[in-house]
């Protein structure tokens, strides 16, 4: 398993440096001048650094989510949907909720990871009862999330939450929140329950022998239900975080693609929450990096997202042949 | 394990010497920077991002300013890419579009000695310049058009998003119809979004086949949609909104109600390379040509010269003060029509 992983990893930046190069040069740019733009946007000042890790954040709530169905056997291409709709819940309570910031902040945080909880228990709770499969489920359930969000605020965003339901900055006059620890620790979190937990070691036995799991008397369709929902709670965590600690209010362009990028920081993390946490930084970079590349050197920002379609596209092919 | 963060860590030590190799950045020639930022929309939506672009390009041109376009891929992107301009020591930088309203507050707040300007919204700040345009002013020559050509007395209006902005495209409109014939109807739709170009088409179905022979598509990159709706429907119109987009589908785009986002920008940019700092709040309505219909290029023949005579009369008892379309729903139902201009 570790000999293909670390090949994913080593595709993932041949990928970066020859789809990037190629695509900078199209746009009549010189790979060096873009690659050099790009990271000095990324980590350049203090201040970058701080949107570099408020991006990484952003990926590694849905990335840890992915990763867990993932080592379940589950396809989740619906975090984007998750997220969205942690988010949602996150705004539409925080915009009624004034309250002093011990009880709002884990009250919004935990009606994030409920709300996505919730959304991927829906894909679960198909592939359950229904074996209906999870890629379409969630699939389909991020147009949901996105349509019911545009409904249920009738605008383009919530008004904003009061400054106290605001996470705490890490740095100040940046948007770097405590957001970044929960996320770092939920990854610890993570490797530990599946390394060292029961529930963890039923997890990984469904999605690596799902024939040996079921005989050995595991219940694989409460595992995929579960591992659904728990996955979803990460993104929908994830959603909340940028309500509460970002925006700080639910806009409807929330997210460039967090969850689908998520997929590719999940792969290149070789499903390990550590190495997904590096991985997410190295996201984080291209992500925010993408910013500065296009105001210094003037490479359209889509370089990047294309590269990083490319990554999600060879990696997750990869893995589906494999299978 | 080991192996593979060694790995990341040598990813990272090659990006490192990636830039210590080759750390040459673009350098101005000493002419004056102004960037822009445009929203979600973005580029290619032949609508308000790309009038924006276009003044900024005239501007290059006209007055030898140094351009630069960032785009926004979420909402999170408007503040990094604001800041990223100010932090570059641009001399004017423009937030496209009231979704960044909030953002640029913030952003102008902690670059007290950067010059700032945004489109369609108020940001009430000494170093922001806000320029709005009187929609309601063309909108409602379009609506008066529209209850003109109408051959089934039915016409419609598409919004992007139902909000506050789009409602003033709304009530003129409504009240321009009014204004020719009360009792033409006038069906409201609103999309739920200024990019989705497939909805923006289907609901153009649904509202021909209520009986609405005219559609006002104001609705950002959606309205592409409406267009695209009424090429396979004959006898069917739609009227375009922001550019120009008359030519998009010669003869059945009856005409565009324009928002010259172009001048604005052109304006207030060639202010900044003159060095002017902002000066607050413009309007711009039809008598600083600000809004206004098109030439009615393809579609002289369907309207007849009589109604577009009429349309530059009603033009003018705008101008001059003797209509005053409604902005918002409440003065649409107190909007009565002043007899015969």
């Amino acid at each position: 398993m570790s000999a293909t992983a670390s090949r994913d990893a080593a595709i993932a930046l041949a990928i970066v440096v020859v789809f990037g190069s190629v695509a900078m040069l199209v746009a009549g740019v010189s790979p060096l001048d873009g690659f050099a733009a790009l990271l000095i946007g990324a980590l350049g000042s203090s201040q970058e650094i701080a949107e570099t890790l408020v991006a990484t954040t952003s990926l590694l709530f849905p990335a840890l989510g992915v990763t867990l169905a993932f080592r379940a056997g589950l396809f989740n291409i619906g975090a984007e949907g998750q997220l969205i709709a942690g988010g949602l819940v996150a705004g539409l309570l925080g915009e009624r909720l004034a309250g002093p910031a011990i009880v709002a902040i884990p009250l919004l945080l935990a009606a994030g990871a409920l709300g996505g909880g919730v959304w991927g228990a829906l894909a679960g709770l198909l592939r359950a009862r229904f074996a209906a499969n999870e890629v379409i489920a969630t699939l389909m359930l991020n147009i949901i999330a996105a349509l019911l969000a545009g409904y249920l605020i009738g605008g383009h965003e919530t008004t904003p939450l009061p400054p106290s339901s605001w996470l705490p900055a890490l740095i100040p006059d940046t948007r770097l929140t405590i957001a970044l620890l929960l996320a770092l620790a939920l990854a610890f979190v993570l490797r530990w329950v599946l390394r060292a937990t029961v529930i963890g070691y039923e997890l990984r036995a469904a999605g690596d022998a799902p024939e040996t799991a079921r005989r050995a008397g595991i219940d694989l369709a409460k595992t995929a239900f579960w591992t659904m929902a728990a996955s979803g709670a990460f993104a929908g965590l994830g959603g909340a975080t940028i309500v509460t600690g970002v925006l700080h209010r639910f806009n409807l362009a929330l997210s460039p693609g967090y969850g689908f990028i998520a997929i590719a920081v999940a792969l290149v993390g070789e499903l390990d929450p550590l190495l997904v946490t590096v991985a997410a930084f190295v996201f984080g970079i291209l992500q925010n990096g993408a910013i500065g590349m296009q105001a210094a050197a003037n490479v359209p920002r889509d370089v990047v997202t294309a590269i990083e379609g490319a990554i999600i596209l060879v990696l997750s092919g990869r893995r589906a042949f494999k299978r | 394990m080991i192996a593979r963060a060694a790995f990341c860590l040598t990813s990272a030590l090659v990006a490192c010497c990636v830039v210590l190799g080759g750390c040459g950045r673009s350098t101005s020639q000493g002419k004056v920077k102004v960037g822009m930022v445009t929203d979600v929309g973005g580029l290619g939506d032949r609508s308000f991002n790309d009038s924006a672009y276009a003044g900024l390009v005239a501007c290059k041109s006209r007055a030898r300013a140094q351009i630069q376009v960032l785009q926004s891929k979420s909402a999170a992107d408007y503040q990094p890419n604001l800041t990223v301009l100010a932090t570059e020591r641009f001399a004017e930088i423009f937030a496209i579009g009231f979704l960044m309203n909030k953002d640029l507050s913030e952003v102008a707040r902690r670059f007290g000695d950067r010059s700032f300007a945004i489109v369609d919204a108020v940001v009430d700040a000494p170093n922001v310049e806000s320029v709005t345009f009187k929609e309601e002013d063309g909108s409602f020559l379009a609506g008066a058009l529209a209850a003109l050509v109408t051959k089934t007395k039915s016409v419609a209006f598409l919004g992007g998003m139902d909000i506050p902005l789009l409602r003033k495209f709304e009530a003129g409109f409504a009240a321009g119809t009014r204004e020719i014939d009360p009792t033409t109807k006038v069906l409201v739709k609103y999309v739920g979004s200024f990019d989705d170009v497939a909805a923006g088409k289907e609901l153009t179905g649904v509202l021909y086949d209520q009986g609405a022979d005219i559609v006002y598509a104001a609705a950002g990159k959606a309205g592409l949609g409406a267009i695209e709706e009424a090429k396979q429907r004959a006898g069917r119109y739609v009227i375009g909104v922001d550019s120009n987009q008359d030519g998009l589908a010669p003869g059945k785009v009856l005409t565009s109600m324009v928002k010259r986002v172009d001048n604005a920008v052109l304006r207030v940019c060639r202010d900044a390379v003159a060095g002017k700092r902002p000066s607050g709040h413009i309007v711009l309505g039809l008598a600083q040509d600000g809004v206004g219909l098109t030439d009615f290029r393809y579609t002289k023949i369907a309207i007849g010269e009589a109604n577009i005579a009429r349309i530059a009369r009603i033009r003018n008892a705008i101008v001059d003060g003797k209509i005053v379309p409604p902005s918002t729903r409440e003065e649409l139902e107190r909007f009565k029509p002043v007899p015969a201009p």
